[in-house]
Parts: C-alpha cells; sequence; structure tokens
C-alpha cells in the first residue's frame, strides 16, 4: 500500500509543480517603445567576467509582467521573466553557459514589457561583453552600518562571485555585551590567497588575528617603540613580513556638509613586522611627515604608500594635535611614495616622490600595484586620506612604465570611489563607492583593459536584485581572493576571546 | 456516558446545591452565566486599561521594532538564539501600531489565560474573577517595565510575554487534566451570592487599583511614550499640555516639550513653566553614559535643525539597538530635509514593507522627491529656518548637538537666535547668554519674555552695566528678585550649616576608614582596590548630601516660584549627578 501511495504523491506533486512554472516565452506581438527601459542595477554597456554569477535585475519602467531575453552567438539564448515586481531571476547553470559560450563576445539584452491593456511592449535592447578572463571567485568584505563611532553585529564575509553564496569569516557579538564588544576591520590577504591573511580586532579582545600556514593566533602589536598602534597592513607577496600603517587616527562628524565624517590622522609612521619571528621595527618614524596606506609591488622589493608633510604637528602634544587638525584637516595633502626594498638586507631606500599631488592641490591614498607591477592604482581626493567619505575621490593609476597618471574616467562616478583592490589576473578591479545614495557604500567590479583603461563598473551581482537597495549596511573594503577563507570563524572567535593566549609583539 | 446525560446531571447537581460551608448569602444559581459576566467586565476593563492607561506606551513599543517579510532583512533577528519567536512576537507586535488593535490582542491573550487559570486552580466557574490576577500580575509586570519594554530591549516582548504565559497556563493545564483526570473539577460548585459578586469585583478592582497605580506611579513612562508619538504627528498642544500636567518630568519629556515650544514659538515665554528636577529614570543602562538620551537625542537634533547630527544619533542607535522604525524615520526625515533624494528614497522603500507604515511613506517621498514641497509642511518648514548658517565640525561644540550649537554658534537666523537664547539659559551659561542678549533686544524692543528679563536680573548681580544697559526690561523684576533673595536666603541659612556638618562627619569617616584600610596588612593590590571603591563610594555620597539640600531647597521654593528664571536658575538642574558621560568606541 505504502509503495504506491509514493509514487501517487509525487505525481501530484509534480503535476502541481508543473501547473505553478510558467514556461516563459518572448511575445510574438509587440511595439517597439522609444523609450530605455529602467533597470537596477545598471548593467548596460558593460563587460563583465565569463564566471560572474547571473546579473538578476530589477525593471523599474511600471508594467504588469515582463520578459527579459539574451542573446549571444550562434543563436545562444536565455530567457526569463519578471511578475509585477520587476525582479528578473536567470537561471544559474544556463547562465552560466551562455556567458562561456560568449567568451570575449557581447550579449544582446531585449526587455519586454506587458502594460494593463495586455500589450507588449519591446524596450530598446542594450548589450554587455563578456571578457575572455575571469574574475577571482571570492570577494572579501565588511558589513557595517556607515555608522562613526559604535558597532555591534559586525562583521567580514566572503561572497563566491560566481554564484550567490555568502559565509561569514567572522561576525562580533549579535547582542551588545559590554564585555565582549569589538569591532573587526582591515582584513588582508597575502598575494591573493587565503593561506595567509590577517585582519584588526578593536576595543575588548583587541588584537590582530593572523592566520600562517593554516594557523591562526593573536597578537599584540602594541609598544611603546612605535606611534600608535598597527592599522593598514600589506603582506609581503612572498615573505612572511607585513609592513603596517601606525596612525593617530581620530574623526570629527560635519554639521552641513553631507560628506558627514572627516576621518583624519594627526601621525602616522610605517612600521615592518616579521610574523613569524614575531618582531616589529619602525620603517620610517618621523614627527613633522605623515605616512600611511603601505602597499608591496607584487615582486615584493618596493613600497608604495602616501606621505604628508605636516610640519605643524611636529613636538606637538596629542591633545594640541587633535584641536589643531580639525582647523588643517582640509589642507592635508598626501603625495604618491615609494621606496625600493631588499629583501636580503630588510632595508628600505629613502622615499621616492611617485606623484607630488600637493602640488597639484590633490591628495593620494591607498595605492595598490596591479599584479604584473606596471600600475598603480589609487584615489585621489581634495585633502586628506580617508577619502571613503570624500565625494571628490576618484580612481587614478599610475602608469610606471611611462610614468603617465590618468584619471579612469569609465569607471569612477560623481560620488566616493575608493577602497580598490585588484584581481589576480590583473584584468579586474573591485572597489567601495557610495554613487548608489551618497551613504552606503556598494561593491562595484570594473574591467581593465590590456591598454589601461578602467571600463565602466558594475555593481555586486545578488540574487535578489533589490537586496543592494534594502540593505542598510555598508560593504566596507572588497578584496579579492582565488580561494575561500579556510579557518572557521568558530577557530577565529575562540583565538579572538583567548586574551591570555594573545602574544605580545617584540620590537626590535 | 453520553455527553447530554453528564450536562443533564450536572444542572441537576447545580439546581440542588446548597450554599457551601463557608459561604454567605444565597447560592449562585447559573455560575455560567457569571463567569460569562465575569470574563465580559474583565476584557472590558483590560481592554480600557491597553488602550485608555498604557496604549501609548504599546504603540510607542511598536515604533521601537522592524519587521518585514524579507529574509534577508530580518536574519540581523533570525540569527540571534531564538530569532524566529522574536520574529513572531514582532509580527503580532504590529498590531500595536494602534494601540485599539494592541490592545484587543492583549485582552483576548489575558482573558484566556484568565479561563485556563480558573480550571488550573479549579476554582468555581462563579468564582472566576480570581483567576484574574494571573493576567493582573502579567499587567503589573507591563507597568513595571515602563519604557524599558522598549529601550535597549526586545520591543516584541511585550507580547511574547502574555503569549507565553498563555502557552504556559496551557500546559500547567494540560498537565493538570492528565494529572488528575478530571478529579478535583469544582466548576459547578455552589458558590454564595456574596463570594459570586465579590470574585466579579475582582478584575474590576485589578483593573481600577492597576490603572490608579500606572497613572501614579508610572505617569512618566506613560506621557514619555505619548510625547514621542505626538511628535510624529505635530501635535505640539498635545505635548505642551501633556508635560505641564506631569508632576515631575523626565529629561525625555522635558526634551520633547522645548521641541513642541519651539514649533509653538513660545520658548522663551514658557520653557520654565516645568519643573528640571529630572527623576532617575531607571533606564536599561548601557555603552553610552547617561542612558536617558539616545531617547531623544535624534529627535532633539532634528528639530533644532541638525540633519547631520540627527541622522548620526539615529544611526549610532540604528547600530547599537539593531533596525527600528523610529530611527528609519528620522533618517528618512534628514535624508528629505538634506535633499539627500537618493538616500531618503531608500529609506522610504525599507519602510515600504513596514506593514502600517504607508501613511508616512506617502507623505514624505513627494518631499524627497521635491524638495520645494518640504516649505509647504509648517513643521519642516520651521526645522529648515534653523538650519545651521556656520559650517563647522560637531566636536566644535559641546555636546549633545542640539544645545552645544545653539550655545556655541556664533551667526544664524532669528529663529535660532531664540533657541541659542533659551540654550545658553539653561545651560545657565549667561556669557554666552549676554552676547545674544543685544541682538534679541534689538529685535524685540517689546514683549521682552520674563525670562529673558529675569536672566537679565541675574546678569546684572555680577556686572553692573547691564544694569543701567537694560534698566528698563529689569526695573519691573526687580521686587520679584527680591521677593525670591528673601524666600531664599532664610533656607539657605538653615541649610547650610547642616548641609556642612553632614559633608564634615562624613570626611571624618571616609579618613577613619581610609586609615583602617591602609593598616589592614593587605596586600598592595588588594589596598588599591578597595581604596578606590572606597572613594567611589564616598563621592557618591557627598553626591546624595548635596542632592538632598538641593532637593529641599527646590521643593520649598516650587510652588511660589516655578515658572521663573530665578527658581531655575539657583535650584534646578544643579545636581553634580545629572551631568552626562559619553563613552566612544573609536573609528570604525
Amino acid at each position: 500500500m505504502k509503495t504506491k501511495i509514493i509514487p501517487v504523491l509525487s505525481l501530484l506533486l509534480g503535476l502541481l509543480c508543473a501547473s505553478c512554472a510558467r514556461e516563459v516565452m518572448v511575445p510574438a506581438d509587440f511595439s517597439d517603445a522609444e523609450e530605455p527601459v529602467k533597470i537596477y542595477p545598471d548593467y548596460r554597456d558593460i563587460t563583465v567576467p565569463p564566471n560572474i554569477a547571473p546579473l538578476n535585475v530589477m525593471v523599474q519602467t511600471e508594467a504588469a509582467e515582463y520578459v527579459m531575453s539574451i542573446e549571444g552567438i550562434e543563436g545562444s539564448s536565455l530567457v526569463a521573466g519578471a511578475e509585477a515586481d520587476g525582479k528578473v531571476s536567470f537561471e544559474p547553470e544556463a547562465w552560466r553557459d551562455l556567458l562561456e559560450q560568449n567568451r570575449g563576445k557581447e550579449l544582446r539584452f531585449s526587455v519586454y514589457a506587458q502594460g494593463k491593456d495586455n500589450r507588449w511592449q519591446r524596450y530598446p535592447a542594450y548589450s554587455i561583453r563578456v571578457a575572455e578572463e575571469p574574475i577571482d571567485s571570492f570577494l572579501s568584505y565588511r558589513l557595517l552600518e556607515p555608522s562613526y563611532e559604535l558597532y555591534r553585529q559586525l562583521g567580514l564575509y566572503q561572497r563566491n562571485l560566481t554564484n550567490f553564496d555568502v559565509t561569514t569569516i567572522y561576525e562580533n557579538n549579535r547582542h551588545f555585551e559590554d564585555d565582549n564588544n569589538h569591532c573587526v576591520n582591515c582584513h588582508n590577504y597575502q598575494a591573493y590567497s587565503t593561506e595567509n591573511m590577517l585582519f584588526h580586532v578593536r576595543a575588548k579582545h583587541g588584537g590582530t588575528v593572523f592566520v600562517h600556514d593554516g594557523k591562526a593566533r593573536k597578537v599584540n602589536l602594541k609598544t611603546d617603540s612605535i606611534l600608535s598602534g598597527c592599522v593598514y597592513p600589506t603582506w609581503h607577496p612572498e615573505k612572511p613580513w607585513v609592513v603596517f600603517s601606525s596612525n593617530k587616527t581620530g574623526q570629527v562628524f560635519h554639521m552641513t556638509d553631507h560628506q558627514k565624517v572627516e576621518v583624519v590622522d594627526y601621525g602616522s609612521d610605517l612600521v615592518f613586522y616579521d610574523v613569524e619571528k614575531n618582531e616589529l621595527s619602525n620603517i620610517l618614524r618621523t614627527d613633522d611627515t605623515m605616512e600611511t596606506f603601505p602597499c608591496w609591488s607584487p615582486d615584493g622589493r618596493k613600497l608604495f604608500y602616501c606621505s604628508a608633510t605636516t610640519p605643524q604637528f611636529a613636538g606637538v602634544a596629542d591633545s594640541v594635535a587633535t584641536n589643531l587638525i580639525i582647523h588643517l584637516y582640509d589642507s592635508v595633502r598626501y603625495n604618491l611614495m615609494s621606496m625600493d626594498f631588499d629583501p636580503a638586507t630588510r632595508m628600505f631606500s629613502t622615499p621616492k616622490v611617485e606623484m607630488d599631488c600637493a602640488a597639484r592641490g590633490m591628495s593620494a591614498s591607498v595605492p595598490r600595484v596591479s599584479p604584473d607591477g606596471r600600475y598603480v592604482l589609487f584615489t585621489l581626493g581634495s585633502f586628506g586620506q580617508f577619502h571613503i567619505w570624500h565625494k571628490s575621490s576618484d580612481l587614478y593609476v599610475k602608469d610606471l612604465q611611462t610614468d603617465s597618471i590618468y584619471r579612469l574616467d569609465r569607471t569612477n562616478s560623481d560620488d566616493v570611489d575608493s577602497y580598490h583592490s585588484w584581481s589576480s589576473n590583473g584584468r579586474w578591479m573591485v572597489f567601495s563607492s557610495r554613487r548608489d545614495d551618497g551613504s552606503y557604500t556598494r561593491p562595484y567590479i570594473a574591467y581593465f583593459d590590456k591598454q589601461g583603461r578602467g571600463q565602466k563598473a558594475f555593481l555586486l551581482p545578488q540574487e535578489d536584485p533589490e537586496e543592494n537597495l534594502l540593505l542598510t549596511k555598508s560593504y566596507n573594503v572588497p578584496v579579492l581572493t582565488r580561494d575561500a577563507v579556510r579557518t572557521t570563524k568558530e577557530q577565529l572567535r575562540e583565538v579572538i576571546y583567548a586574551d591570555d593566549k594573545a602574544e605580545k609583539v617584540v620590537y626590535k | 456516558m453520553t455527553k447530554s446525560v453528564k450536562h443533564q446531571r450536572q444542572q441537576a447537581v447545580t439546581k440542588t446545591a446548597a450554599p457551601a460551608p463557608g459561604t454567605k448569602g444565597a447560592a449562585v444559581p447559573a455560575s455560567g452565566r457569571m463567569a460569562l459576566w465575569t470574563d465580559l467586565l474583565a476584557a472590558l476593563a483590560l481592554y480600557l486599561f491597553f488602550t485608555l492607561v498604557v496604549g501609548d506606551l504599546l504603540e510607542r513599543t511598536q515604533q521601537e521594532s522592524f519587521v518585514t517579510a524579507n529574509a534577508e532583512q530580518m536574519s540581523f533577528l533570525t540569527g540571534q538564539a531564538g530569532g524566529y519567536v522574536y520574529l513572531a512576537g514582532r509580527w503580532a507586535l504590529t498590531l500595536c501600531k494602534c494601540k485599539w488593535g494592541g490592545g484587543l490582542l492583549l485582552t483576548l491573550l489575558l482573558v484566556g489565560t484568565a479561563c485556563l487559570w480558573r480550571k488550573i486552580l479549579g476554582l468555581p466557574k462563579a468564582l472566576k474573577g480570581w483567576a484574574y490576577i494571573v493576567p493582573a500580575l502579567c499587567c503589573a509586570w507591563l507597568v513595571g517595565q515602563g519604557t524599558n519594554l522598549y529601550y535597549k530591549a526586545e520591543p516584541s516582548m511585550l507580547v511574547l510575554v502574555p503569549m507565553g504565559l498563555l502557552l504556559a497556563s496551557l500546559v500547567v493545564y494540560g498537565l493538570r487534566r492528565c494529572l488528575l483526570r478530571g478529579r478535583g473539577d469544582r466548576s459547578q460548585a455552589p458558590v454564595g451570592r456574596r463570594a459570586a459578586v465579590v470574585a466579579l469585583l475582582v478584575p474590576v478592582v485589578l483593573a481600577g487599583g492597576g490603572s490608579w497605580a500606572t497613572l501614579r506611579y508610572a505617569e512618566n513612562d506613560l506621557v514619555a511614550a505619548r510625547v514621542q508619538l505626538l511628535c510624529e504627528r505635530a501635535d505640539w498642544d498635545g505635548i505642551i499640555r501633556s508635560v505641564e500636567a506631569a508632576r515631575r518630568p523626565n529629561r525625555t519629556m522635558a526634551a520633547f516639550y522645548a521641541i513642541a515650544l519651539v514649533q509653538d514659538g513660545s520658548l522663551l515665554e514658557n520653557c520654565y513653566n516645568i519643573p528640571y528636577d529630572y527623576p532617575d529614570p531607571g533606564y536599561h543602562k548601557c555603552r553610552d553614559g547617561n542612558s536617558e538620551y539616545a531617547l531623544f537625542e535624534p529627535e532633539c537634533n532634528f528639530y533644532a535643525g541638525l540633519y547631520n547630527s540627527a541622522a548620526r544619533a539615529a544611526m549610532e542607535r540604528y547600530v547599537m539597538d539593531s533596525p527600528n522604525i523610529r530611527q528609519l524615520k528620522t533618517m528618512t526625515l534628514a535624508a528629505v530635509m538634506n535633499e539627500e533624494k537618493a538616500l531618503a528614497l531608500k529609506y522610504l522603500r525599507v519602510l515600504e514593507d513596514v506593514p502600517f507604515e504607508g501613511k508616512f511613506v506617502e507623505k514624505y517621498r513627494p518631499m524627497a522627491l521635491n524638495p520645494a514641497l518640504i516649505n509647504e509642511d509648517p513643521t519642516l518648514a520651521a526645522v529648515k529656518r534653523l538650519y545651521p548658517q556656520e559650517s563647522h565640525f560637531e566636536q566644535q561644540y559641546r555636546q549633545p548637538a542640539f544645545l552645544g550649537y545653539n550655545v556655541g554658534l556664533m551667526a544664524g537666523s532669528d529663529q535660532t537666535l531664540v533657541t541659542s537664547i533659551a540654550a545658553c539659559l539653561y545651560s545657565k551659561d549667561l556669557n554666552a547668554f549676554m552676547m545674544r542678549a543685544p541682538i534679541y533686544l534689538q529685535k524685540h524692543p517689546t514683549g521682552v519674555p520674563a525670562t529673558v528679563a529675569q536672566a537679565l536680573l541675574i546678569a546684572s548681580l555680577h556686572r553692573p552695566e547691564v544694569e543701567q544697559q537694560y534698566a528698563s526690561v529689569i526695573q519691573p523684576y526687580g521686587s520679584m528678585a527680591s521677593a525670591f533673595m528673601q524666600e531664599v536666603k532664610p533656607l539657605l541659612e538653615a541649610n547650610k550649616p547642616a548641609q556642612k556638618a553632614e559633608e564634615e562627619q562624613l570626611d571624618a569617616d571616609f579618613k577613619a576608614r581610609k586609615q583602617q584600610l591602609l593598616a589592614s596588612g593587605d596586600t598592595p593590590e588588594a589596598v588599591q582596590e578597595k581604596l578606590e571603591d572606597l572613594e567611589k563610594e564616598h563621592k557618591q555620597q557627598r553626591i546624595d548630601i548635596d542632592s538632598r539640600y538641593k532637593r529641599r531647597l527646590r521643593e520649598a521654593l516650587r510652588e511660589n516660584w516655578l515658572g521663573t528664571y530665578f527658581y531655575y536658575y539657583y535650584c534646578e538642574n544643579n545636581e553634580l549627578s545629572q551631568t552626562r558621560k559619553v563613552e566612544s568606541a573609536g573609528v570604525n
């Protein structure tokens, strides 16, 4: 008896599902609309990696029903439909096949909308180009509200860019707990691999978590011999060395400016940390110059960073400096700098100015060298270094072969574009942008072609295209890696909470 | 035995029942009807309690919640232990958007609970009223929580506790049924008429007494909730009336009172009509020191024209207390006023998915799209007139921003001149006040508010030139000031030696205990730790003494002098315990 019931039930269930699922077909009878269709996110005229997750969109032009068709070469196509909410979701496997078939070619998107009068309209088609080169599969980022002082339920997460899977690398407390309240920031990886990584823990259980050779440990990098705590990191591409900036940082809140926050440094140096020996030493300890945002070149023989000359702060007490910076903040400008490095002796050369930004009334921040060592991607803003809150912030490139410096016009927006990183093949850039609403940062991906030009950036695709609109958290410091983080969040929590096991750094 | 036969037998028993031993009066013939009347009466009493007495608390709690059908958006809640229970609670809480709906839900839950407890206790139906003691305890819990129902707390507990109580009652009832199997059922037992009447009155008395106690002892919780709701409705008269009627308003009420007076245009004239003698609110403590501020700082910043500061304060609470409707609305309004169209539309989109928030979205979406419409809204237009004319950082003013900015601003509109003078007077910063007073008097040569004139008079005590310069303004208040001083002087003279003696005795005790500790032979670390505790205790005791004498002075003068700036300046808002401590966590 039992054996008969199951197939019958299955058949009924199958019939039910089949009756619910509607086959989406391109309407045969339609008229052509003149106005372009409104879609969110704006995925027109972009270049996408062949391994990217489906670019699901929300059609915002009002209609009762929608059909979206994608046409590639040799008859390859994909069709998806949407109800009145306009959310078009592509079948992942079909999407993957379509992109794979069309590597290096264009895909043509057509949108059909059925009005209340039951008539279909076809909107002008748009295209996207599928690049030959894939993007690294994993994107790490921090999610937090664009708040300024307090934190709760804040974490580091990792998105698989080939689908919509998100895993938590580490998240602090979901409930506020005074004794355990902590912030995590500045996640950083060695050479696009998660084999060696680090991030800082601030406030309670403070320290820096290093994952080295698969083992996680927490180190207290504070010592009186360096300026302040260790902040912005860069792993040496081959050796177990990390250069940090050590910053004295404060923040002030604009009463009227839409930029809202000004994060200001009133002192910063560069320090060198040997992960294996747990030794820390100063690289540049200067009173009248602030050095920050270090970044190794891919061969590990050069260190790029940003530096501002601030003689006003020399020998000044912190209490005075914090007051001083409030009045000087918009006149502090950072130049793009570099120093040669000899791995054998661990010695740095005298600093060289890569771009005299101050002379141009600009200020550089976050240099990132392309994996082939040819380009330095950095942000330029009007002043300061925390460009993630500066609307003037744009992405620039310095071609180290030709010494030319130029703005990535097609990639930038009118709002903040910063905290960028490269893919391991150098063809993709991912960065934080406030272009959507001026407040919440979202990860944007852009193709960087062989001629050194940045293409139009596109928003990180989500399964529900509206998620980027509804989420009230910012994506912070997006970083690409080839592989997923292997240390579990539980292992990291154990290390973070074990304050008694934190190693104390040795100053040398 | 068939059901009908059993029913007949029960009826027969009821008809022939004699008065139970110990009961007076005749037996109650229709106990079922009595139980029904009890339930109806209790339901009515509970419903009136939940709507007319604590209704504002329900609506206010709902505004501190956030719930949508989008699983991703609710993951902040469902990712917690018991998150889905809270989620269910939040959906039920949406009924409290309107107190009549929330009141009905809570009433039904508690009537159901009482029905179960009658059965659990095996009470005769006619005595059902006694079972309402259990719901009354739940109501007492709700009132006891007061503002803590929604402040730094999971708001769904408001409905989860009564729901949990009903569920627990059901379980107990089930267990009882299993264990006793029908034994001990006294539902039809005879009950004396008097006992039945007393039982009938139990829920009425509980509701009446409870309501009186709530209005008396939880007045501030109720009014604080009400004024925040009235603020959203721009019912400024309602706020003013509610706060002025309160016996001892707390800081939250005073803050919304000030907002209402600014909107009403009578800030300088009426701001001292309430006592500024803030009680300890007993709210949940959190990392931000004086915990009350989060209840009004975003709104105060907003209505002071400081949109960025409002958004910042709201965002901090959004982070710490998790997403909630109230802060989303403040952030939306700040974005609308800042003409941050995309941001405002984003927040409105989020709110659109929250049940019953369509009206808010409908009202402000056109303004987000077309900022010119702001000028057509009297409230927002008034707020706009207070927008800062100087572009500084919040840190360049004292905190909180709405007060510090108004005390510190050096350039502003006619409207900010009024708020600025009010802030200086509230802060008792007469130097800053004297920088603004000449401009104000020049613009308002006649009809100078009494508070301004009285403040000038106080300032003239230290600056004789003020008296000469503003003689015509000050003179009418000269006799009033003398009368005030005459009343104050003997009180001060009486209090001073007593306070001094108490403080000296305290200091002597402290010294002796310190000596004792140093000679105790404990380890230096232990001594140090105990010393720190002792010093802390001593400091607190000095504050307590100071507060006590100041309170005595206040109480003695209140009747005659409340409403004058003299009284405020010398007697109010001057306790050492009322200073604010803020702890920040640093750059994110």
